[in-house]
């Protein structure tokens, strides 16, 4: 008897329990991410698009920005302009387009934290690197490359990237430079932000979503799909951290630069640009000697950047020297007037000079 | 006994697939089997090809990876002449203390033939010439008779060192003793600067005839070489002859303009003049 009032009461439950309310029917609303490759689709590469209860569609990022086209739900179809496309599947977090020339999947956001506390724009844009983990590139079967990447984000110039490769025990490097224009990124970090998205070129065939974003860490989904990959970035702790003081428009690659003959592309050569100095050094600190020595890359378009600095005492030990002192020594060189602009070799170029400063003043300037 | 063959082949299974799951281990592997057939020559190169590389580093300012490069360097060789060429990059790319320690570790293996290097790099990244000068005459002593320093002889070095100085009877030694080595090393090739610089400072050391000596020997060994008319105008300004100083002073411009060749592009050479620094001292001693 019991067991059979076991067995009843226990009928009853899952009855009671499988009566409940129905999942929702998937909603065509809200953020939908869409990526295809090759060119068989009218949407850009990647986009970002708010989809409305009214059948509006409003496309936040979009790959192809020259193409300002309309798009609208109607029916079952998402229309382009003039060209439709047939919404054949939905699905909570997929929606799978069909056109003439192919199909194309689109995702839900994968945001982790819906109340994700984003940062504001300008502690973003504060100029920062960041390096991504190292990932083990297969290529070949002797040979393993290492690639190391690094991010830079800054307010006045552009949103760049490069690449350390090694392999085995060499390196090679490769610049890319994937920038666009800060209105644009101003514009885009601010939908990326009440959307948590971001772009990262100017077709934006790398779009991103933001995870998670702190002063530290920027945590990012790249690619839909099969594609789909989680990069952490991290700041770069200041002694590993590639010199970089702004970012400039580079006529080679970053990395080579010819080395020294800079100085003639100052007017008057090395005796105006020591004489710029010495005028100008002025008096800081008598108490300090040393010498500050800096390397820098002076674009083809006539602006120095990427500055490297050595410190050290008068019998060449490591020191630091008063840090009023180094941002003068900077500062003075940054604000150098008369760099020639266009050069005929149209090459970035690599120098570097010490100065010598004892009790304050400068008392030579060394190449 | 079955049980110890089999446990032996348990292990030495283990052992293989570790190693086939370890790539870097594999590696590793694969380069010190390889480095127990190489000569010390080969490896030598091997060494001298990374290196190279993070030295390019090095004069780039790119020194983040630097020293894990010198690493594996010196895993395949490590010589006094890779110290060198290390201490030579760090101190022209004005990293001194690197520089320094490395040219110390050849000082410290090599012993004072190594001291002409590191003298050289005090005197010229650092203009440290008091430094550079104990270095330099160690090494010059080490080994009797005339000395180089690759293309430079060390009292000429030495003679520059106490110009800085402003010591211009020590420099006039020096450069007197070259003068004296020319015996050894031969006439025929000499370096024309040392009568340029030893009459820089008999200049300044007041010798205004043995000055212009030395500089009339510099002219008629050189006579394109605008530094000698340059100093020999200061000298007549000196004199109060303002005439001859503006003539010096014209054969300078004129062969300064005719294009000047002795500066090097990487740095400063001592007493490098500059065709402004001729026009400077024209508009001021010759303007009527």
């Amino acid at each position: 008897m019991n067991r059979c009032s076991f067995t009843f009461a226990a009928i009853i439950v899952l009855t009671v329990l499988s009566c409940g309310k129905p999942p929702p029917e998937p909603s065509i609303e809200g953020l939908w991410v869409g990526s295809h490759r090759g060119p068989f689709f009218r949407v850009p590469f990647n986009f970002l698009a708010d989809f409305r209860s009214d059948g509006n569609v409003e496309t936040l990022i979009q790959g192809v920005k020259e193409e300002e086209s309309e798009w609208l739900i109607s029916g079952d179809s998402l229309f382009i302009d003039t060209s439709s496309y047939l919404i054949s599947e939905i699905s909570h977090d997929l929606m799978v387009l069909r056109g003439k020339e192919g199909t194309s999947y689109l995702h839900r956001p994968r945001v982790a934290d819906p109340d994700l506390h984003a940062l504001p724009i300008p502690d973003l844009l504060e100029k920062k690197w960041w390096r991504m983990p190292d990932t083990e590139i297969a290529e070949g079967q002797e040979k393993a490359l290492r690639r190391e990447e690094f991010l830079m984000i800054d307010v006045d110039h552009f949103f760049l990237r490069r690449n350390y490769y090694y392999q085995d025990d060499f390196l090679f490097s490769e610049t890319e430079k994937s920038c666009f224009e800060l209105e644009d990124f101003r514009q885009n970090l601010y939908l990326n932000f009440s959307r948590r998205a971001m772009t990262c070129d100017s077709i934006y065939s790398e779009a991103a979503q933001i995870l998670e974003l702190s002063k530290e860490r920027l945590k990012i989904v790249s690619g839909i799909g099969d594609n789909e990959k989680i990069l952490e970035l991290k700041s770069i702790p200041a002694k590993s951290r590639p010199s970089e003081d702004q970012l400039l428009n580079y006529c080679n690659d970053l990395f080579i630069g010819a080395r020294g003959s800079a100085f003639s592309q100052y007017k008057g050569g090395i005796r105006a640009f020591r004489a710029y100095f010495m005028d100008r050094f002025g008096l800081l600190d008598a108490n300090s000697s040393g010498y500050v020595s800096i390397t820098f890359l002076l674009t083809c378009e006539g602006i120095p950047g990427r500055f490297t600095i050595h410190q050290s005492d008068l019998k060449g030990k490591a020191t630091e020297l008063p840090k009023e002192l180094v941002e003068h020594c900077l500062q003075l060189l940054r604000s150098m007037p008369d760099w020639k602009k266009d050069h005929s070799e149209m090459q970035d170029l690599r120098m570097n000079f010490h100065l010598k400063i004892v009790e304050g003043q400068l008392v030579s300037l060394i190449r | 006994m079955k049980k110890i063959g089999i446990i032996f082949v348990f292990w030495l299974g283990l052992a293989l697939v570790y190693k086939a799951i370890r790539p870097d281990r594999a590696l590793a592997l694969r380069y010190s089997e390889q480095s127990f057939n190489m000569s010390t020559e080969q490896k030598s190169d091997k060494a001298t090809d990374i290196l190279e590389k993070a030295i390019a580093l090095i004069y780039l300012g790119e020194e983040g990876r630097v020293q894990s490069i010198i690493d594996s360097a010196f895993v395949w060789h490590e010589s006094v002449q890779s110290y060198k060429n290390l201490g030579r990059a760090y101190m022209n790319a004005g990293n001194f203390p690197e520089g320094l320690r490395y040219l110390d570790m050849a000082v410290e293996i090599e012993g004072d033939l190594a001291r002409g290097t590191r003298g050289n790099y005090l005197m010229s990244d650092m203009q440290d010439y008091e430094r550079a000068v104990v270095d330099l005459k160690a090494f010059e002593k080490h080994d009797p008779g005339p000395s180089f320093y690759g293309p430079s002889n060390i009292q000429i070095l030495i003679g520059q060192c106490y110009l800085s100085l402003n010591q211009y009877d020590q420099s006039i030694k020096a450069f007197d003793q070259y003068f004296k080595d020319l015996e050894i090393i031969g006439k025929e090739k000499y370096d024309v600067y040392a009568y340029f610089y030893r009459g820089i400072a008999q200049h300044r050391g007041g010798n205004y005839g043995a000055a212009l000596a030395d500089l009339n020997s510099f002219t008629e060994k050189y006579v394109e070489g605008p530094e000698a008319y340059f100093e020999r105008a200061k000298i007549y300004y000196d004199l109060k002859d303002l005439d001859k100083a503006c003539a010096e002073i014209d054969l300078a411009e004129k062969y300064a303009r005719k294009g000047y060749l002795r500066g090097f592009i990487h740095f400063d050479l001592p007493e490098e003049v500059h065709l402004n620094d001729i026009l400077e001292l024209k508009s001021t001693i010759c303007s009527e």
